[in-house]
């Protein structure tokens, strides 16, 4: 039905740019696998285990918003396969295909006019700023602003048309746009906002003229959006992270980078043509001094579009902001760092490169469309047509080359990466595998075994400073120190308390030739020497050709007793306990013969959500229950920030119901969980809801519109 | 003069001006680059360069005004701490030319680094000896050859008061310059950038000159701001590019000024013609 109000002319251009995008991600099209940078290659169980919601961990807190993500790969994982084909369906191919389209959709919707269409998808999707941090694994983010340009898209039609469907198809496309990169979000509002105002003060008769409704409308979008978030908003407002959190906190990188010259031309400053040369400031070439000659010279010719003068501006704004610290007036985007709400997540302003991009590509279509009809030519239309055309598409040359290597060459899993994975997988119970000296380009990671990495681990996560790294010296010798603290007491019970079971030492690199190893200043031979040395460590006959795993044999399990607190100090005895994973956030834990005060040891990371509960357990109570689980002071910090329990038989059993022992001891059940997991679970659902109620009043209305 | 003349010749200006400045900051016009295979290189590493080991090579300089070599050096994608020592002298003797210590931080993953030496005005027909030697280069913290070809390069530096003054030297120059421009995919796609860059310029500047002739000026006070903007926006890509940055930044400044203060008063047109 909605094809056939397609012009046959809009079929055509949409065709030709869907054969422009094939043909530029060739490399693409196939389901070869795809690393650099930040894009990891995940096999099916990584997919599948971080598909499941947790409040907790990696990709909970303030990471949450991008659940959904997880969820799409995790269908793909359940099928079967990993991320080389999850990746294509939900990111590559969208980058290919819809960014081309949504560029083409926008700017004709604008410029109304095909030709100009035409050439503002071009501008829009091969342009310097996503190609460059294409190279980098940031793929997100150039989805994330192609549905956010279908969003913008869809606020244009509901506030021209008034129509309701696009209420509920705003939401929903601000809903994918969030949930690919939530920053985008933010720079989308904000341009939809300064839309809103621009039409009601320049578009609409009066400033009146359909307030009322429009900001109906405009209240409406926000609520279905603020329904479709709940699933990360009830969660993070519970652990408090959403104004604090590592990513919010950092501070402004990258101003030397960035300045007018680069925003104006629309240059990303380490574009250079091929591979990007990232933190080299690359010099401006020539020809990207006709994005603005192109952009602005659309406001001197058009006098007819109102709409026009809105991307003007909208250019002159992304310019300001994407200068960042450079002149003019360079304190601003400080001072919004610091004091405007969100602003924080933008320590370095490349993200608004999105707004004098999608400026640019209305302004340089309708320029470019005035220029072709100036002349009555055909020829000179025809080659005119395809100079514009050319313009931006040369930035594209590079990866049709494969000159711009990084994520549009393919690469091999190297086989003994999935060795490992098959080895580790094998075994059924909890534990983690430490990588020494492992590069993150292929993860195995499941829930049953995490994959940290030492280095990152010592410096980032377990915080004790360990090492005394010297930042002045720290490539160096950070092998010799690794290796030296494994030889340690200390070492062997921090491995043992974060429920080590293996630790894989990365040989060599070949056959694949990628860059596997990780830089620690000291060579494979040093390495295995110093590890055969350390006698908690035995090595295994996996014989894998290219990396060597060592078992800890002074391995803890995930949840331990002792008889005193856990420490780096000395050694502790410990004792198991039975308990069973219902999943990340969730262990039930059956206590038994025990008596007097005992720790129960818990090796994730220290945070105030962890929880016991005795007794049945529910997540219903959790919200309902006062003083449903133990008292807070009972809970501490490990000398490594993981989580200690103070269980006091005495004090339990006088309050919950316990077995009592002909010894004395007392049998109980428990359940430790993670708090904020039950908003999670909260938000899931009315999201859910809300995802039902916007999908049907979409059908419904769109219905009865026709 | 006839308006069309007028045209023509200010397109023609235009075009000159802007294919001298387009290729002046591609690369400094008057060098010439040649490149060598791997032969040159007498001792090539192709892993970690480690403390005191050396890249060595020769070449024979086919043109005078020899003043930098070229080498291409991976950095396995991570800064490196080391440095490496350059010596050049002519071959079979005991002195070296020049040497000086260069910090590997600043290598570029696979791009040529240049060696720059006081430019020897006679250099053709002689023989060069050059090697790199590695400080402090350790496992892990070193620099090697990229694998990408070329590998080694020299540029020969022809003087612009010699090119202007002596006709024997720009004769040289030139034939130089069209014999050691290399037919390659990257010359081709820079062609073609050139070619569509000046068009789209070309065709631009006749468009608004054509209009600008009819002389009817009646126009509204924001296209007076944009028009200027623009005009200082090419004004300061000129700048740019003969490298005047200082006066090109502030020429960027006023014109960003321009056109937004363009904007706005488009704004209050729109909005005046509305009430």
């Amino acid at each position: 039905m909605w094809l056939k109000k397609i012009k046959s002319k809009d079929l055509i251009c949409l065709a030709i740019l869907l054969i422009i995008g094939a043909f530029i991600y060739h490399r693409w099209l196939s389901f070869s696998v795809f690393t650099s940078g930040d894009w990891w290659f995940s096999f099916k169980e990584n997919l599948i285990s971080a598909s499941y919601p947790n409040a907790y961990g990696l990709w909970g807190g303030a990471l949450l918003w991008k659940y959904p993500y997880f969820f799409l790969e995790g269908v793909f994982g359940l099928l079967g396969f990993a991320s080389n084909v999850a990746e294509k369906f939900i990111v590559f191919w969208q980058i290919a295909f819809l960014t081309p389209i949504a560029g083409y959709l926008f700017v004709k919707k604008i410029a109304k006019s095909q030709l100009a269409g035409f050439i503002g998808s071009l501008v829009f999707a091969y342009n310097t700023y996503f190609l460059s941090i294409d190279t980098q694994g940031h793929e997100l983010l150039t989805v994330a602003f192609t549905w956010g340009t279908l969003a913008l898209l869809s606020f244009i039609y509901l506030l021209e048309s008034k129509k309701k469907f696009y209420i509920p198809a705003t939401s929903l496309l601000l809903f994918i746009t969030a949930f690919y990169d939530l920053r985008s979000l933010y720079v989308v509002i904000g341009v939809m906002f300064l839309y809103f105002i621009y039409s009601q003060l320049i578009l609409e008769k009066t400033w009146k003229s359909n307030l009322k409704n429009h900001f109906i409308n405009y209240f409406l979008v926000g609520a279905l959006l603020f329904g479709l978030s709940l699933y990360w908003l009830l969660p993070v407002l519970n652990l408090h992270s959403l104004s604090n959190n590592e990513f919010l906190i950092r501070s402004l990188f990258g101003s030397e980078f960035y300045n007018i010259q680069n925003s104006i031309t629309l240059f990303y400053p380490f574009w250079t043509g091929k591979e990007p040369t990232w933190l080299y400031l690359q010099k401006i070439p020539m020809s990207f001094w006709l994005y603005p000659l192109l952009a602005f010279s659309a406001l001197i010719v058009e006098r007819k579009n109102k709409r026009l003068a809105f991307f003007g501006l909208l250019a002159v704004l992304g310019i300001f902001l994407t200068k960042q610290e450079g002149a003019p007036f360079g304190f601003v985007y400080k001072w919004f760092y610091l004091h405007l709400p969100g602003f924080n997540a933008f320590r370095e302003a490349s993200k608004f490169d999105f707004v004098t991009l999608i400026a640019y590509s209305v302004l340089i279509a309708i320029f470019s469309e005035r220029l072709v009809n100036y002349f009555k030519n055909i020829k000179i239309k025809k080659i005119l047509f395809l100079a514009l055309c050319a313009f931006p598409l040369i930035n594209a040359i590079p990866l049709l080359t494969g000159d711009i290597n990084t994520l549009f060459i393919p690469k091999k899993i190297p086989s003994n990466f999935e060795n490992l994975s098959r080895f580790i997988q094998k075994d059924p119970s909890y534990s983690r595998v430490l990588g020494i000296n492992q590069s993150n380009s292929y993860i195995y990671s499941t829930d049953n075994h995490t994959e940290i990495d030492l280095s990152n681990g010592i410096r980032h996560v377990w915080g004790t400073d360990l090492l005394s790294f010297d930042p002045e010296d720290m490539k160096r010798n950070e092998g010799q120190r690794l290796t030296d603290y494994l030889s340690t007491d200390e070492g062997r019970r921090l491995v043992s308390q974060i429920s080590v079971g293996y630790l894989v030492l990365y040989v060599v690199d070949k056959p694949t030739n990628q860059n596997l190893r990780r830089d620690t200043g000291k060579n494979i031979a040093y390495f295995e020497k110093s590890l055969s040395g350390i006698s908690y460590l035995e090595k295994t006959n996996t014989n894998f050709t290219n990396l060597v795993v060592y078992k800890n044999l002074s391995f803890k399990p995930h949840l331990y007793l002792t008889k005193e607190r856990e420490t780096l100090k000395k050694d502790i005895p410990f004792e198991k306990v039975y308990f069973k994973e219902i999943n990340p956030e969730q262990y039930e834990i059956q206590f038994n013969n025990v008596k007097g005060k005992t720790y129960l040891n818990f090796s994730e990371l220290y945070e105030n959500g962890w929880e016991i509960h005795i007794g049945k357990f529910n997540w219903q109570s959790v919200f309902l229950s006062k003083n449903y689980s133990l008292l807070d002071s009972d809970h501490y910090q490990t000398d490594i920030r993981y989580n200690g329990f103070i269980i006091d038989t005495a004090e339990v059993c006088s309050v919950y119901k316990c077995t009592k022992n002909s010894d004395g001891s007392s049998n109980f059940q428990a359940t430790l969980y993670f708090k904020a997991e039950s908003y999670l679970y909260l938000g899931l659902i009315l999201t859910g809801i809300t995802l039902l109620g916007s999908v049907f009043s979409l059908i419904y209305l769109k219905r009865k519109d026709e | 003069m006839n308006k069309k003349i007028l045209i023509a010749v200010v397109l023609l200006l235009s075009w000159l001006v802007f294919s001298a400045v387009y290729f002046y900051s591609k690369s400094n016009i008057t060098v010439v680059q040649e490149f060598y295979t791997d032969s040159a290189l007498t001792h090539s590493i192709y892993s970690e360069i480690l403390k005191s080991e050396k890249v060595t090579g020769d070449f024979k300089a086919s043109e005078n005004y020899l003043g930098q070599v070229l080498v291409r050096f991976y950095n396995y994608d991570r800064i490196n701490s080391d440095s490496v020592i350059f010596r050049i002298k002519e071959k079979n003797s005991s002195d070296w030319l020049y040497q000086n210590i260069y910090k590997t931080d600043q290598f570029i993953p696979n791009a040529l680094f240049t060696f720059g030496f006081p430019i020897i005005p006679d250099s053709r027909g002689k023989e060069y000896y050059f090697e790199i030697e590695s400080v402090a280069g350790i496992p892990e913290d070193a620099i090697t050859l990229s694998p990408q070809k070329p590998t080694i390069g020299v540029i020969y530096q022809f003087p612009k008061k010699e090119l202007i003054k002596n006709t024997s030297v720009l004769g040289e120059f030139l034939s130089s310059k069209l014999k050691y421009t290399q037919i390659n995919r990257d010359l081709l796609i820079n062609f073609i950038t050139y070619l569509d860059f000046i068009m789209l310029l070309t065709v631009i500047e006749f468009v608004f000159l054509k209009e600008l002739l009819k002389l009817k000026l009646k126009h509204a006070i924001y296209v007076y701001f944009l028009a200027l903007g623009l005009l200082l926006l090419i004004s300061s890509l000129i700048l740019f590019s003969i490298k005047k940055n200082n006066y090109a930044e502030t020429l960027i400044i006023v014109s960003y000024f321009l056109l937004s203060l363009g904007i706005f008063t488009l704004l209050l047109t729109i909005k005046n013609r509305k009430s």
